[in-house]
């Protein structure tokens, strides 16, 4: 069906556009994911999810540790590095253990906006 | 004309395919906790390929204690369509010298393992055709 709707933040849909193109998402199945998770009474989140969503509160603060290595694990902040020993050790210091961190070097990393190169690439979606 | 040598330093054999073999280079990878991936790789070079260090979803999994932001994940233009990658940091052990890179694996898919152009651009790489030899070299 097509629907129509009207006073929508801008600058959140253009967000959520950019979000859905990163999931390999169109539009409209981002929209039903989406209403899918809210209509639901228990969401249950990934570590990439609130790893991420860690990260994404903790963004405004970001360009203080310009230059160094920030870390998000268990779904927090868990600090600010010089080196990847710094990161490494840290890390390996958390219990329980986690699967999944989120490690940013501020400033150096790039994001990318545009779509990069893969001349002739195909990927198989099963295991050969 | 240009004049200019370069010295080959390990060279490794192309591999065999059906029809023509390709080069491949040697490394070996370590996590974000420096934990050493358990194999030793023989990746195959992807001139095509943009991005760094591709590989199989579940080569991957090893380095997920260091994946980037899901806004720093990258999309690739290919025959088969828009393709979403994962994006996390390693350690890469080539030819004796080690320097921090990204590896990247499909979000959807299974993946392949392949090295693109923003690692080989670190390298001076001599593709010998002849002898079927890739090699890496000093100018």
């Amino acid at each position: 069906m097509t629907l129509v709707v009207k006073k929508l933040d801008e600058k959140k849909l253009r967000e959520f556009k950019a979000e859905a193109i990163r999931r390999g998402l169109t539009l409209s199945q981002a929209i039903e994911e989406a209403m899918e998770l809210w209509l639901s009474n228990s969401v249950l989140l990934s570590d990439l999810d609130v790893n991420n969503l860690a990260y994404i509160r903790f963004k405004k603060d970001l360009s203080k540790y310009k230059g160094r290595y920030v870390v998000f694990a268990l779904g927090k902040f868990i600090g600010a590095f010089e080196s990847l020993e710094g990161v490494a050790k840290a890390l390996r210091e958390l219990r329980p253990r986690p699967k999944h961190a989120i490690v940013l070097k501020v400033g150096y990393d790039k994001k990318i906006e545009g779509e990069l190169e893969w001349w002739g690439g195909a990927i198989e979606l099963e295991t050969a | 004309m240009v004049g200019r040598s370069y010295r080959a330093r390990n060279c490794i054999k192309y591999k065999s395919s059906l029809l023509v073999p390709y080069p491949v280079l040697k490394i070996k990878l370590y996590n974000i906790l420096g934990e050493e991936f358990p194999e030793e790789l023989e990746i195959p070079v992807d001139t095509g390929y943009e991005g760094s260090l591709m590989l199989q979803r579940k080569d991957y999994e090893f380095f997920m204690m260091g994946e980037l932001p899901r806004e720093y994940w990258r999309i690739y233009r290919s025959f088969a369509g828009r393709i979403v990658m994962r994006v996390a940091r390693a350690i890469a052990e080539i030819n004796d010298r080690k320097f921090e890179i990204y590896v990247e694996a499909p979000y959807y898919g299974y993946g392949k393992r392949l090295i693109g152009r923003e690692l080989l651009n670190r390298f001076t790489l001599v593709l010998d055709g002849l002898r079927q030899e890739c090699c890496l070299a000093e100018a």
